[in-house]
C-alpha cells in the first residue's frame, strides 16, 4: 500500500495534491461543521459540489488517459512497471474518493450524537455518501474518455440526473430499509471500483497496439 | 574477433494503411553507435518503437543481447536494460520536472536522482532561470524537452539506448554535447553498451557513428560500418563534357557548366575509365543522400 501511495504521490502534481488532499477535505469539514451547527441535513448537500470538483479535477489527474490518441505515454510504456504503476494510482484514487466522501456524513453523525432524533435521521440517510461515491466513480470512469470540456460537463450533468433519480428511488422504495440500501450501494461501489481498475489495466495493454 | 549483436530481428513486419514496414533481417552491433537514417515516413520511428517495446503489434522475432526475445522482454524486467527516448509527447503534459524525477525513480530500478540532477545542470535544462523543478514539462521548448529526456535516460543503468531523433530539436552546441555524451556512454561501457539513434542530422552525428542503417519505404536499403561504406562508395568529380556518360554510372549527380560530382559504387569505377575524374572519400551524409535518392527514384 505504501508503494501504491508513493506512486500516487509522484503521479499527481502539487496543485492537485494541495486541492484534493488538503483544501477540499478541510473546506468540506469546515462547511459541514458550520451547517451542522445551524441544524441537521444541509451538510449532505455538499456532496453535490464535491462530486463536481472530483470529476473536473480528474481531467488534470488522468489527462485524457483513456483516449485512443494519447501520445504522451511513451515514457511510461518504456518501463516494465507501467501496468502496475497505473493500477496502483487508480486504486489509491478510489480509496481517496471513498474516504473524502464520508466527511459530510461523519460530521453530521458527530453533531447529532447528543440527540436521539438526529441520530435516527442520520441512520436513515447513511446511504447518501455511498450513492454519491458510486455516481462520482461512474462519471469519472466515463469522463476519462473525454478531453473536450463540453463532453465532460454533459457527463457530469447526466451524473446529477442519475443521482437525483436514485435519490427519489431510494426515498420511495428503499427508505424502509436503510441497511439493505447501504449494503447494495457498497457492493455496487466495490464492483464499480473493480471494473475501473480492470478497464484502466486494459487501456494500458491496448496502448501498445494500434487496434 | 566475432561481432556480437545487441538486437537482432527477423521478418519484422508492421502494416499501416498505405505503408508497410518489412525487414527480413536486422542487426545492431554491440558496443557501437548505430545511426538509422532515412526520409520522413521511411519507418524509422515505427522500427524504433517496435525495438523499444512501445509497440507490440508487429510481426517477427526480436532477440535482445542474445538472451531473450520480445515476449520475454515483456514478462520480466528486461525493459530496464534499454533506455528509450522518443520525439514529441514523451511525458504527460501536466508533469513537472520534479514529477519526472520521482516517477522515474518508481518506474526504473536503476534510476539515479543525483545523476539526473547533475545531468539536468550539465545540459542546461533549467536555462538561465536557475534550478526550478516545479516547471511544467509542457512549458519547455522542444529542445529543452529533449535535454530533459536525455538527462533522464542517461541517469539510468542501461546497456543500450534507443534514441529517436535526439539531435533534431537541439542547437548546434547541444548536438556537439549529445555526441560527446553518446561517445562517453559507449566508452564507459567497455564494449557492453550500445547506442541506436535515428537522425536527419547526419553530418552533425557522423563523427560518432560507427555503423549506419539506411531505410527507405519501410525497408533497409543499405547498412554497414561507416568505414566499409566509405570504401564501397566513392565520390567522383569530373569535367562537364563527361557528365552525360557519368550519369549512367553515378548514384546521384550534381552538375553545372564547369563539371559534375556524384557518388558511385567503387566496383563501378572502371566504367568511368577514360574520363578526367578525381576520386574522394565521401562523407556519410553524401552516401546517405545518394542511397536515399537512388531508392526514392526506384520507389517512384
Amino acid at each position: 500500500m505504501l508503494k501504491a501511495w508513493r506512486s500516487y504521490w509522484a503521479f499527481t502534481n502539487d496543485l492537485y495534491k494541495l486541492m484534493m488532499l488538503v483544501v477540499v477535505p478541510v473546506a468540506l469539514i469546515a462547511t459541514n461543521i458550520y451547517l451542522v451547527a445551524r441544524g441537521h441535513g444541509d451538510g449532505l448537500l455538499t456532496l453535490f459540489a464535491l462530486y463536481f470538483i472530483d470529476t473536473v479535477s480528474d481531467l488534470f489527474f488522468m489527462n485524457g488517459f483513456y483516449r485512443k490518441s494519447n501520445s504522451s505515454l511513451e515514457f511510461l510504456q518504456s518501463s516494465p512497471k507501467f501496468a502496475r504503476f497505473v493500477k496502483e494510482i487508480t486504486i489509491i484514487d478510489i480509496v481517496r474518493r471513498v474516504l473524502v466522501y464520508q466527511i459530510p456524513f461523519v460530521v453530521e453523525l458527530i453533531g447529532a450524537a447528543d440527540s436521539a432524533e438526529k441520530l435516527q435521521w442520520c441512520k436513515g440517510n447513511a446511504f447518501w455518501p455511498w450513492l454519491a461515491i458510486l455516481i462520482a466513480q461512474l462519471v469519472v470512469f466515463v469522463a476519462r474518455h473525454f478531453v473536450v470540456w463540453s463532453q465532460m460537463y454533459a457527463c457530469i450533468v447526466a451524473g446529477y440526473m442519475v443521482l437525483m433519480f436514485c435519490f427519489l428511488l431510494i426515498i420511495i422504495v428503499g427508505s424502509g430499509s436503510p441497511v439493505i440500501t447501504n449494503l447494495v450501494l457498497i457492493v455496487l461501489i466495490l464492483v464499480m471500483s473493480m471494473v475501473t481498475v480492470w478497464y484502466t489495466n486494459k487501456k494500458v495493454r491496448e496502448s501498445y497496439y494500434d487496434s | 574477433m566475432s561481432l556480437e549483436y545487441v538486437i537482432k530481428g527477423e521478418n519484422i513486419e508492421k502494416k499501416f494503411k498505405g505503408f508497410t514496414l518489412a525487414i527480413p533481417e536486422f542487426k545492431i552491433p554491440k558496443g557501437f553507435a548505430t545511426a538509422l537514417i532515412g526520409e520522413n515516413g521511411a519507418g524509422k520511428s515505427t522500427l524504433m518503437n517496435i525495438l523499444a517495446g512501445i509497440r507490440l503489434d508487429a510481426k517477427g522475432t526480436i532477440r535482445y543481447f542474445d538472451e531473450y526475445d520480445q515476449v520475454e522482454r515483456e514478462n520480466a524486467n528486461q525493459k530496464e536494460r534499454i533506455g528509450y527516448v522518443g520525439p514529441g509527447h514523451y511525458y504527460l503534459p501536466h508533469w513537472t520536472v520534479k514529477q519526472v524525477e520521482e516517477v522515474s525513480g518508481i518506474m526504473f530500478e536503476g534510476f539515479h536522482k543525483d545523476k539526473f540532477e547533475s545531468l539536468c545542470q550539465e545540459l542546461a535544462v533549467y536555462g538561465t532561470g536557475g534550478f526550478d523543478k516545479a516547471k511544467k514539462v509542457s512549458s519547455f521548448s522542444d529542445g529543452t524537452k529533449m535535454k530533459l529526456m536525455l538527462a533522464n535516460v542517461l541517469a539510468r543503468d542501461t546497456e543500450a539506448l534507443i534514441l529517436d531523433e535526439p539531435a533534431s530539436p537541439l542547437d548546434p552546441l547541444m548536438r556537439e554535447k549529445l555526441c560527446e555524451m553518446i561517445q562517453s556512454y559507449i566508452e564507459e561501457g567497455n564494449g557492453e553498451r550500445s547506442v541506436f539513434f535515428s537522425t536527419h542530422n547526419v553530418s552533425d552525428m557522423e563523427n560518432i557513428t560507427d555503423y549506419a542503417i539506411i531505410m527507405e519505404h519501410g525497408k533497409i536499403v543499405e547498412e554497414g560500418f561507416v568505414v566499409d561504406l566509405k570504401e564501397k562508395y566513392i565520390l567522383v568529380k569530373g569535367d562537364a563534357e563527361d557528365k552525360a556518360k557519368a550519369k549512367e554510372v553515378l548514384y546521384t549527380m550534381t552538375a553545372n557548366n564547369y563539371g559534375f560530382e556524384g557518388i558511385c559504387l567503387a566496383e563501378n569505377l572502371d566504367k568511368l575509365a577514360g574520363m578526367n575524374i578525381t576520386k574522394e572519400i565521401p562523407s556519410l551524409y553524401q552516401i546517405s543522400v545518394a542511397v536515399m535518392k537512388a531508392n526514392s527514384m526506384m520507389g517512384r
